[in-house]
């Protein structure tokens, strides 16, 4: 077994760790109140009285005989799920249904589709907010990249201070913040873009229509995703970047005549990459939970407006599947940048 | 390069000499003083009257600025309130008339926004007759309202009572032979007289001397009518109203203490914790050290947000319990790391060494030694957190997950955006609490800078 792989099969055993723990701890905080057996209880009762009432031989059942029917079906039904257990054991049995994306049943969302499982509502709406972050994300990060090291390279000019200043500002800013004075001024009053929406109603039949159709909402919300997260990463990228170039083997590398595009490329960036991916790490972690009000406030049918759904309906079920999913992402982020961090750093090749 | 000044007097010093640091204490400065100034002006009891709709039912609903008639003195008007009367009585055998009388001059160029009439009415058994005429400056005479008040207060809305909406329909029809199905009285009521007088965008303004009659026939001694008309404009106060009526200046200043006592506190306990626990965590051992990146790793999966808002959900926490869970989810964080880092450069130094040879003990080294070393930093982590935290709170507040009891900006700018401002363009609801929360984490930003700037050799100007 190489080092690194070694190395990766630590950090993700510890992270995985991290994980059931971020993600009993959301459990535990949902049941404090008691509020999701509750819930759950009330769910069983729910199905049982719809189930017993398609039934023709119910019907004819005296008041008591079929509160007592119920009684029955439910009580069993508590003791299948162990919703009768000690709340450790209960927890338990959450814990491993939220961790398999057992997600249970919304109280009153749907999907599309019509399904009323919080996993399929889920699901049906992951891509969306996938397509609007990653775009976003890599947009910012491939601008912020290249403006981090403009600015390192002329670090302390005019415009590398007030780079400074915008990515500090921005970094502090909520997207969605920046999205309803960019709502105001491009949609209200110039009139550029839709306000929100991921197409127009009803969509165009033919598939470059609705590509382009989808392109057009698509601006606005990735025009303010970008404009609020890429300070960030010209700002980490040019301390970075500043920080090696002031290591003794880039002067050497300068004294002895190299172009300094390939001072900047070989010499710096090699190096300065690790911690930018680390730096990464915050950004998109951030991403995703800035995701949920961006979403909402452009009305982009992802997960973070299905988040905004369930607080209005207050459909617990969907918010803690929403919880569990969006810790999930961050969990697979993490170790995606991991790795990257792995290959990128020669030094855990050697070490492990 | 000279050396980072160490010592919190001279980064002080230093953060007021450069014109970011100064914009920067200035616009905080700005924001305390309305913070401290808020209770005297708008008393807390007016703020805890903001969800109470009732209580705001005297302004114009969804006006913007007062000082825009002076800007655009074609599109806005303010609000004419008509309470002094004159009154004169003639007693008829057991029936009394009072004739009240008031008049006021229009010169608007736009038409009112709305019209409320508001009846107070005493009597004894029957109830008084009371008819309500309109004179206009050429001539006409409307009767805009007939009928009986009940005991109290009676509050017409013209525009949208039937009744008074059928009076303006049958002089309307009188006049021009058609019967609209819609009507606008405060459009017809203030029009010149043609066939287009409902139409608000063809009609002209009639401006001019306005009488107001009212008569009240009463039946016992005990009656008595007092009237007033409310003519309202569509501009009113500093940052006008919203669509519940409510004067935006209120919960705009009341957000300024709310934002700055959340966002600080938050930020300062935040902070001092993260940066005590990384600290700690590398001083005292490479067990210790993996115990807080563990934790600092859990910290990072765990969906902060989400969770706050299914607390928030489940519980319906006040802002003061949202304070608590935002510590709690905040222990280990980015200061964790820079605390970290620093530590790993002093604990190099020799003064460490010193203290640590003449038999000082790891904690003391840890707190009189190393922390000391790190206020300037942690003063420019406070200044760069606090606006995440006041933007965490208005965050929440946007979803409506606030504390209930209290106005803050992101509770105003959540109104603004679930009443559709954003769409049909009443900037002012959204322009000003936006402007103040940019204005707080200007100030923060400003100041997290140049303190970065003095204490960070990388960033400093020679």
């Amino acid at each position: 077994m190489s080092n690194l792989t070694r190395y990766m099969i630590k950090r993700i055993a510890i992270l995985s760790l991290t994980l059931v723990l971020a993600i009993y701890a959301t459990v535990v905080i949902a049941n404090m109140g008691g509020y999701v057996d509750k819930l759950l209880k009330d769910q069983i009762k729910f199905e049982i009285v719809q189930k017993l009432n398609r039934d023709p031989m119910f019907a004819v059942l005296s008041n008591e005989e079929k509160e007592r029917l119920i009684a029955v079906q439910f009580n069993a039904r508590i003791k299948a799920a162990g919703l009768d257990q000690p709340f450790p054991i209960r927890s338990m049995i959450q814990l491993t249904n939220a961790l398999t994306l057992n997600l249970g049943r919304a109280s009153f969302l749907k999907s599309a589709s019509g399904s009323s499982m919080v996993s399929e509502i889920i699901l049906e709406r992951l891509p969306r907010t996938i397509l609007l972050f990653t775009t976003g994300t890599v947009l910012a990060s491939l601008l912020g990249l290249y403006l981090g090291l403009q600015q390192a390279k002329k670090a302390l000019s005019k415009f590398d201070r007030s780079m400074i200043l915008f990515s500090i500002f921005t970094y502090v800013q909520p997207a969605w913040f920046f999205g309803i004075l960019f709502i105001l001024l491009f949609s209200f009053y110039l009139r550029i873009f839709p306000p929100g929406g991921m197409v127009s109603a009803p969509p165009p039949a033919d598939p470059l229509g609705y590509a382009l159709d989808l392109l057009y909402h698509l601006a606005l919300p990735l025009i303010t995703w970008v404009f609020a997260t890429f300070g960030y990463w010209s700002y980490t990228t040019r301390n970075i970047v500043l920080q090696t170039m002031s290591e003794d083997f880039v002067t050497a590398a300068k004294a002895r005549g190299l172009p300094s595009n390939r001072v900047l490329f070989r010499y710096v960036l090699r190096p300065a990459s690790p911690p930018i991916v680390t730096g990464m790490v915050f950004a998109l972690v951030f991403s995703w939970t800035g995701a949920i009000i961006t979403e909402a406030v452009f009305n982009w049918p992802g997960l973070g407006l299905l988040f905004l759904l369930a607080i209005e309906v207050l459909d617990a079920p969907v918010l803690i599947g929403l919880t569990v999913v969006l810790a999930y992402l961050i969990f697979l982020t993490v170790i995606l940048l991991d790795i990257i961090y792995a290959i990128l750093d020669p030094r855990i090749k050697i070490s492990g | 390069m000279s050396a980072p000044p160490t010592g919190l007097k001279q980064v002080f010093r230093e953060v007021l000499r450069s014109k970011t640091g100064i914009i920067g204490v200035v616009l905080l400065l700005f924001i305390t003083s309305l913070a401290l100034l808020t209770p005297f002006i708008a008393p807390f009891d007016i703020a805890k009257k903001w969800n109470d709709i009732q209580w705001w039912s005297d302004n114009p609903v969804l006006a913007a600025p007062s000082w825009m008639t002076i800007i655009m003195p074609d599109k806005y008007s303010t609000t004419i309130i008509l309470d002094e009367f004159s009154s004169t009585t003639t007693q008829q055998g057991d029936i009394r008339i009072t004739t009240h009388t008031s008049s006021f001059r229009y010169s608007f160029r736009n038409f009112p926004s709305e019209i409320k009439l508001v009846l107070d009415a005493d009597y004894e058994v029957q109830k008084p007759q009371i008819r309500i005429t309109l004179s206009r400056p050429d001539g006409e005479n409307i009767v805009i309202f007939q009928g009986l008040p009940n005991k109290g207060e009676n509050i017409v809305n013209l525009s949208l009572d039937p009744q008074s909406q059928d009076l303006i329909v049958s002089y309307l029809f009188s006049n021009f032979g058609v019967a609209p199905s819609a009507v606008y009285p405060e459009v017809v009521l203030f029009a010149v007289k043609d066939a287009n007088m409902n139409d608000r965008m063809k009609a002209s303004v009639l401006r001019g001397i306005y009488r107001l009659t009212i008569d009240v026939i009463a039946f016992d001694d005990r009656t008595e009518v007092r009237p007033r008309l409310y003519v309202y404009g569509n501009a009113f106060g500093l940052f006008g109203t919203d669509a519940f009526r409510r004067d935006l200046i209120v919960g705009i200043m009341w957000g300024a203490p709310i934002a700055l006592a959340f966002g600080t506190i938050a930020a300062v306990v935040t902070v001092l914790l993260q940066v005590i626990i990384g600290a700690a965590g590398t001083w005292f051992g490479t067990r210790s050290d993996e115990l807080v990146q563990r934790v600092a790793d859990f910290f990072l999966i765990i969906p902060v947000l989400p969770i706050l808002i299914l607390v928030n959900i489940i519980y319906g926490i006040n802002i003061w319990a949202l304070l608590g869970w935002v510590i709690l989810f905040s222990l280990v964080g980015v200061s964790s790391k820079v605390a970290r880092s620093m530590v790993l450069q002093i604990r190099e130094e020799q003064y460490i060494e010193a203290a640590i040879s003449y038999g000082a003990s790891k904690k003391r080294v840890l707190f009189l030694y190393m922390l000391p070393r790190m206020l300037p930093y942690m003063f420019a982590l406070i200044a760069l957190s606090a606006p995440i935290y006041i933007f965490l709170e208005a965050t929440l507040s946007f979803l409506d997950l606030g504390d209930p009891n209290i106005p803050s900006w992101g509770k105003i700018l959540g109104d603004a955006y679930e009443e559709g401002a954003l769409y049909l363009g009443y900037w002012w609801w959204v322009i000003f609490p936006a402007l103040m929360i940019i204005l707080v984490s200007l100030g923060f930003t400003l100041f997290a800078y140049s303190f970065d700037k003095v204490v960070n050799p990388r960033l400093r100007e020679e």
